[in-house]
């Protein structure tokens, strides 16, 4: 269905941007308020869960060379029950397309622009998206390659630029919160990283697959590393209680950076780095909510279901969360049941096991 | 054709000049300095918001203005304008009706809290500026003696703004002497422990002591200055409790590593108190150790390692030359300090005030039994035992050896 064909470095360099785009904003806020000084802890065990669906994820694609997905669900479980799931996907990568782009409005609403409508900001993204994903995967998945050094220029520049406020002492005491308290902070810092499962839809258009489980799981034990990182800076800046009540710490981070007074506000860099990553992050749940809807509806074609995919994800994200309370209540509490403990991680899961069980059906039915 | 086109798209060049939301610096006004008091007025509190607006064409003396106070034609480098509301935020909203330009915040350097709203509660004060795009967390907060407004309603002689003269004197000569800079991220990091008491600067206004009785004359009243010494102490709930002195402030200052340098006045192992040596500190770093009593309760053992140099010794005697001279010295140092913390210890434990951050201390050390204090904190830190452990090292005596005499009385 794809004819681009893109490395492996692409697709673990599309990951590292589709991964971390969006977590390092609003999780700090979300880690700190449940375990304080802990937060970084949270990261750190959240990289286990991204690294089984990274695993799982992988290890499906090679059962099925050649298919995405949404190609196989029906191979593991049967023509309607595999068609039914494939739509709950295709839905879940468009809604969680929605979320993404209200959610780049809201920050810039928040952040720097505070008069501006947010259906602009929506509207622009989308069609900018959908210019990059109709002139085909290979573009964007190279404009990606340009753009991912610089968003990671602008994650180290937040992360140890303020130094001089920082107090490495606010991160102690280490480990005091309850294990079951840390374990479901992870489960929605995971929620970000389990977004891997993204790969399964790009893994046939790779060109080779020896390295891909490796790559991706680098991928997310980067990001684990880099937003611990981010919630240590954040909590060694603002304390773990203040840091629960920042809206977005990294904004404000990047706000405290002053160095001699010369190298001063920079938190321009932290909505350029922003608006470059949600560029390719809408991109990536566009691309995957429009080929998802094609393979689930046995189309070989792709591209005509591109502009009307596109207007319903934009009138989506007018109509879903509209504000800021309802999205932090919506990622501190569902979000982590509706991604990784559903289509990420258990789902994948589960279909993998299904695929060890009955091999020989599986066989059949392909 | 192509011609055509050119020529048709050349006027597009005339709006590609500028940036659809510039703001220019000569349509803000620009807030350097804020004042918040709480008055009662109307029969209820009132917050009286003072803003001190920088006229960016006469900011610096001698531009423009030229120079001193200005003639009467000169623009004056700065204005205050008060406006009062419910709120912060109402209160700024008042003065908007009175400025023919949109107030910017993003270049306010300080915000003053008054005596009376600081004893009142200061954290419904701190809400505006920390929730504001505009506003910074590294804006120095300061407490006025008395009213704020009046400290930016001072002129002064060289910096003619006082909000920035205040901001100025912070960034340069904060960790000298008394002046101990706070800016708004710590103060609110202190306030979230729920248990340290912060402490912010007093401002407060003093007459002016550079003139001359001609001056005087001929100026009518005295001219007023600022005076930027000593901290307020705020309870764990943001109320201010009571002023620190500057001795006290000096030993609160040890602790929490705000020095950067001072002199420290010994009185000279030889000569004693009538000949003193001034000892100049190089660097210091503090830190608190926790133990644990056998009755449950803490004990604080404060280390302070600091490196000094001799800056004076205001005497003839010599002697100055042995080693033995300077260990003694270093002894005296280390009582000094050790005494100065002490001081301030007894004070903070009699205003059940944890300005060091024990509590946080414990915290992190014994995270465990914290969890038993922490609700009891209050009574249990002015009972708690302190002691303080300073270890000076000298480093040098500057230029000279001994003093200029001190040959004689060898001959």
């Amino acid at each position: 269905m794809e004819p681009g064909k893109i490395s492996e470095r692409q697709l673990a360099f599309l990951m590292l941007t589709v991964t971390i785009s969006t977590v390092i904003f609003f999780m700090p806020q979300i880690a700190a308020r449940a375990v304080e000084q802990d937060a970084w802890l949270t990261s750190v065990i959240a990289t286990v869960w991204g690294l089984i669906v990274a695993v799982v994820i992988v290890a499906l694609a090679r059962r099925f060379p050649g298919q995405t997905f949404i190609e196989y669900l029906p191979s593991i479980l049967g023509r309607p029950l595999g068609k039914l799931v494939g739509l709950l996907y295709a839905f879940w990568f468009l809604s969680v397309g929605a979320f993404i782009i209200r959610e780049f409005g809201m920050f810039l609403n928040i952040t720097i622009m505070p008069q501006t409508p947010v259906m602009v900001f929506v509207v622009t993204i989308t069609a900018l998206a959908f210019y990059a994903v109709r002139s085909g995967l290979e573009t964007w998945a190279r404009v990606n390659e340009i753009l991912l050094p610089l968003i990671l220029l602008g994650v180290l520049m937040v992360i140890f630029l303020p130094f001089e406020h920082m107090d490495l002492r606010r991160l102690l005491p280490v480990g005091v919160h309850p294990l079951g308290t840390m374990l479901v902070s992870s489960f929605t810092s995971a929620s970000w990283r389990g977004e891997v499962l993204l790969a399964g839809m790009f893994i046939p258009a790779l060109v080779s697959t020896c390295h891909t489980s490796r790559n991706l799981a680098l991928v997310v034990i980067i990001i684990g590393v880099i937003l611990a990182a981010v919630e240590m800076a954040v909590v060694a800046v603002f304390g773990g209680v203040d840091a629960g009540q920042l809206e977005l710490p990294v904004f404000s981070l990047a706000r405290m950076i002053s160095l001699a007074r010369i190298i001063d506000r920079l938190e321009a860099i932290i909505v350029i780095m922003w608006v470059l990553g949600n560029f390719i992050k809408v991109c990536a749940f566009l691309y995957c909510s429009v080929v998802a809807t094609a393979q689930v509806l046995g189309f070989r074609e792709f591209q005509f279901l591109l502009l009307p995919v596109t207007v319903l994800v934009i009138a989506l994200a007018d109509n879903v969360l509209e504000d800021v309370a309802e999205f932090t209540d919506f990622l501190s509490n569902v979000w982590a049941g509706y991604s990784l403990l559903s289509f990420e991680m258990i789902v994948p899961l589960l279909l993998y096991l299904l695929v060890l069980v009955r091999p020989a059906e599986k066989r059949g039915a392909a | 054709m192509r011609k055509v086109v050119v020529t048709l798209l050349l006027p597009l060049l005339l709006v590609t000049g500028g940036c659809w939301d510039q703001r220019e610096i000569n349509d803000l006004a620009m807030v350097v300095a804020t004042a918040a008091d709480v008055v009662h007025e109307a029969g209820n509190e009132q917050v009286r918001l003072t803003l001190q607006i920088a006229n960016p064409i006469a900011l610096v003396p001698g531009q423009g203005g030229g120079g001193g106070g200005g003639g009467p034609g000169a623009p004056k480098a700065f204005w205050t304008v008060a406006g009062t509301g419910r709120t912060v935020r109402a209160a700024s909203l008042s003065i908007v009706e009175r400025i023919p330009k949109p107030i910017f915040f993003g270049q306010d350097r300080l915000t003053l809290v008054g005596e009376r709203a600081a004893r009142l509660g200061i954290t419904p004060l701190l809400d505006r500026p920390l929730r504001n795009r505009e506003t910074r967390r590294s804006m120095y907060l300061a407490i006025a003696r008395g009213e704020a407004k009046r400290v930016l309603e001072v002129e002064m002689p060289t910096f003619r703004a006082t909000g920035l003269a205040i901001s100025n004197l912070f960034d340069l000569e904060g960790g000298r002497q008394a002046i101990m800079p706070v800016d708004f991220g710590e103060f609110a990091y202190n306030l979230s422990t729920g248990t340290t008491s912060p402490a912010a600067p007093v401002v407060e206004v003093v007459p002016q002591t550079s003139i001359s009785a001609e001056d005087r004359k001929s100026l009518g009243a005295v001219p007023q200055a600022i005076k930027v010494s000593r901290v307020a102490v705020f309870s764990p709930g943001g109320k201010l409790v009571d002023f620190f002195d500057e001795k006290e402030t000096l030993g609160l200052m040890w602790v929490l590593n705000k020095i950067k340098t001072r002199e420290i006045i010994v009185p000279c192992p030889v000569e004693g108190p009538v000949e003193p040596v001034v000892m100049g500190l190089v660097r210091s770093k503090s830190r608190i150790i926790v133990h644990l009593e056998k009755n449950g309760l803490p004990s604080f053992e404060v280390k302070v390692r600091t490196t000094c140099d001799l800056w004076e010794h205001f005497g003839t005697h010599p002697g100055l030359l042995t080693p033995q001279y300077y260990e003694s010295l270093e002894r005296r140092v280390n009582t000094s300090i050790e005494r100065e913390i002490m001081h301030t210890v007894r004070k903070a434990q009699s205003l059940h005030a944890d300005v060091f951050g024990f509590g946080e201390e414990v915290k992190r050390q014994h995270y465990p039994e914290w969890k038993r204090m922490a609700q009891d904190w209050p009574e249990i830190f002015p009972v708690v035992k302190v002691t303080v452990k300073a270890e000076t090292g000298f480093r040098h005596r500057g230029l000279s050896v001994e003093p200029v005499t001190a040959r004689k009385e060898h001959r």
